[in-house]
């Protein structure tokens, strides 16, 4: 049973229905005395153990469903914390081949003797770097790495993204795959929103800070006027304003933060998307 | 021609047909309508055996749904679980139907349910609609679960 739970509950339950369906078709046939043995007892005491001891494995079979229920849905957060530190490794990786090149061309000009050459290339490589990367401290490395892949991946779309973090996060190992996926949930969907706009100017704002008892981090991005929905919908597993199959993020997200101990509001209305997330301080520092 | 092979003729086979149609329905196979009516026919054709040789409702049900889900297995090449839950479930669902429809008829009609079974005529206009609900009831689930088996393939693909 434990191989394939989905298969023994199929079965359980589908011999159930009908067991309770002949006893229920029996006895409306016993009262007009129509198709019955001469002692039905003896077979619908039968009937009635079955579909109790039915009942009792029926039990069990539930418990092995939902603690499926429950590790598939450990599997898919844990999925997609994986994909946020696939991303961050390939920015890792990109950065670390870029600078073996760069370091390569600078021998080689030193070697050389081109001094002047050198120094051209060497402040062509700062500009592209300013240009390039998004000096971002937030006092985590994942959520910095994070943070830059979004700016950049917003940038390539031409999404202005005003970001403003007047905190310095802490943050325990154990805990840092959760933000990250947390974070990375909600900046994906506020940009994939704004993506599918058609204003040429639809900024995204971050906005990160804290009380003295929470870590606040808000995103606000536009959204479509004819989107918005009770607040508590967007919370809802597989709803979702895109297309079908969608609608996993914030479900996730409010299960993340609800097992930091915080809590997840949102607050669609004007044209605005807003997402704001509390989380305690000691929760994610412990 | 005897009264039993009549109505083995009007009643059994269609009956065994949309059983096996609302079978193959829940199962979300597409039709092979050639497996379906020979299914069915024999399943018409040996239910009124099984009748006689079991006396009892109850036993007449097990073993209909046991030779059912031989047919299934043999005719509609479904894997035994399959065969077993989609047999079990078309039974079911089609004896809750029966059960609507009698008690449906009796409040209104006031007509005794023996009298019925008995006199061909009230038969006849107590099964026939029951067949056609079946049949609708057959092609909603059809048109749902394929949708769902849509979903799951496109999904697949996607992933």
């Amino acid at each position: 049973m434990k191989k394939n739970v989905y298969k023994a509950a199929m079965l359980f339950f589908t011999i159930q229905s009908i067991l309770i369906t002949i006893l229920l078709n029996n006895y409306y046939m016993k009262k007009y005395s129509f198709f019955q043995l001469n002692n039905p007892d003896g077979v619908e005491l039968f009937l009635g153990f079955i579909i109790l001891c039915l009942n009792l494995v029926a039990l069990v079979v539930i418990k092995r469903l939902y603690i499926s229920g429950l590790e598939a849905e450990q599997l898919k957060m844990t999925a997609l914390k994986y994909a946020h530190l696939v991303e961050q490794n390939q920015i890792y990786r990109q950065h670390h081949h870029d600078i073996k090149n760069h370091l390569n061309v600078v021998l080689g000009l030193l070697s050389m003797g081109k001094y002047e050459e050198l120094r051209d290339y060497l402040n062509t490589y700062f500009r592209s770097i300013d240009h390039g990367l998004f000096n971002i401290e937030t006092g985590l490395d994942e959520i910095d790495v994070l943070l830059s892949s979004k700016l950049a991946l917003a940038k390539s779309k031409d999404i202005l993204v005003n970001l403003s973090i007047t905190t310095n996060l802490r943050c325990s190992r154990k805990h840092i795959l959760d933000l990250v996926a947390i974070l990375g949930n909600v900046l994906d969907n506020a940009l994939e929103t704004v993506q599918g706009l058609d204003q040429p100017q639809c900024p995204v704002s971050i906005h990160f800070w804290q009380d003295p008892l929470e870590y606040n981090f808000e995103v606000t991005n536009s959204m479509p006027t004819s989107s918005p929905c009770a607040p508590e919908l967007y919370f809802k597993e597989g709803f979702s304003t895109k297309q079908e199959g969608r609608g996993e993020g914030l479900f996730i997200v409010k299960r993340l933060t609800e097992r930091l101990g915080g809590s997840v509001s949102v607050d669609p209305g004007d044209g605005q998307f807003r997402v704001i997330i509390e989380i305690p301080m000691h929760r994610l520092e412990e | 021609m005897s009264e039993g092979m009549v109505k083995t003729i009007i009643f059994s086979i269609p009956e065994a047909i949309v059983v096996v149609l609302l079978a193959w329905c829940i199962s979300g196979r597409n039709f092979k309508w050639t497996s379906l009516m020979a299914s069915g026919i024999i399943f018409g054709t040996i239910s009124p055996w099984i009748r006689l040789a079991t006396g009892s409702y109850i036993l007449n049900i097990i073993v209909s749904s046991l030779v059912l889900i031989v047919l299934l297995k043999l005719f509609g090449q479904h894997d035994i679980l399959e065969a077993v839950t989609v047999a079990l479930m078309a039974v079911s669902l089609y004896l809750a139907m029966e059960f609507l429809n009698v008690k449906t008829i009796q409040v209104l009609t006031g007509v005794d349910p023996i009298r019925m079974e008995q006199n061909l005529i009230l038969r006849t206009l107590w099964f026939l609609p029951q067949i056609l609900i079946t049949v609708a009831v057959a092609l909603v689930i059809r048109y749902f679960v394929s949708r769902q088996l849509f979903k799951l393939n496109t999904s697949k693909r996607k992933g």
